[in-house]
């Protein structure tokens, strides 16, 4: 078994995930600050911003006993994040075709009892639902396409442990 | 999570003889494991098991526990998770003379995660 089922990857270079430097993780993941909510004229409230812009960002930190690979890494750097956090999506009773906000690396089916099913056959962002599933939730840990906006690293010397925080947006 | 506990005994065992229970009149030095809590991941894991590694030693003076000590962790952190396909940390290591003056223990905290099969 892995150290963390989280993963960063450089695209065509690879995981910057060394050894010890990964156990413990957290990740927080929230929505980006994009559009505005506004009153209309008869008081209701809206949002104005537009769909296609309505993303995550991502805190990931760390204490450990090793830093990740970061040498390299700076504010603009691509990640590909396979995320920590899961995010949990209603499947509508005979919902067909079914897709995922966000691509995924690690599924689970359950109803509205908790019961679980085997999981579906993914295709990118697709998901391929099969009976006797009858609807309910989809949870998934979300493959992102993530941006560098900063990070720090740091050494308690004596205690012998170092500490990782990585700042992210999603592209 | 028994057979875990059982597997990280006998993996220890080829250090030092490894108990979860022990018998009496065992010699020194010995080991035993104590579990402390298994926390459940649900619906489907990951598990996360927090237990302490007792070493205990009469031998008069540190030198055998600090070496048998120095072996334990070194097994923790190298073999024992690959060979048990487990993640392992180790968050607390103390050593201390026991009431009785003559009993050295050395406890390993450490934390396990791992994945349980489902007829465990």
């Amino acid at each position: 078994m892995n150290e963390t089922e989280l993963t960063l990857e450089i695209i065509d270079k690879g995981s910057i995930l060394t050894q010890f430097c990964a156990r413990e993780c957290t990740q927080t993941l929230a929505l980006l600050p994009q559009g505005v909510l506004k009153r209309t004229i008869n008081g209701n409230l809206v949002y104005v911003g537009r769909t296609g812009h309505q993303k995550y960002e991502s805190h990931i930190s760390c204490k450990d006993k090793a830093v990740p690979a970061l040498s390299g890494v700076w504010k603009g750097t691509r990640l590909k994040v396979g995320c920590l956090q899961w995010i949990t999506q209603i499947v509508p009773p005979r919902e067909h075709p079914f897709y995922l906000e966000r691509p995924a690396v690690a599924v689970r089916l359950f109803d509205q009892k908790g019961e679980t099913y085997p999981p579906p056959k993914i295709e990118g962002k697709n998901v391929l639902l099969t009976p006797p599933f009858p609807g309910g939730y989809i949870a998934y840990r979300p493959s992102l396409m993530m941006i560098v906006r900063s990070y720090t690293i740091e050494t308690n010397e004596w205690g012998l442990s170092v500490g990782w925080q990585l700042d992210l947006e999603e592209e | 999570m028994r057979k875990l506990i059982n597997n990280i005994r006998k993996s220890l065992n080829e250090l030092c003889p490894t108990f979860v229970q022990v018998p009496e009149d065992i010699p020194y030095p010995y080991i035993t494991l104590e579990p402390e809590n298994n926390l459940m991941g649900l619906p489907s894991g990951p598990s996360i098991l927090v237990m302490k590694i007792r070493l205990w030693s009469q031998y008069k003076g540190t030198m055998e526990i600090l070496k048998l000590t120095r072996k334990i962790e070194k097994m923790l952190l190298m073999k024992i998770p690959q060979s048990l396909k487990i993640a392992l940390k180790i968050v607390e290591s103390s050593l201390t003379l026991q009431k009785d003056k003559l009993t050295r223990t050395h406890t390993f905290s450490i934390r396990l995660r791992y994945h349980e099969a489902p007829d465990e």
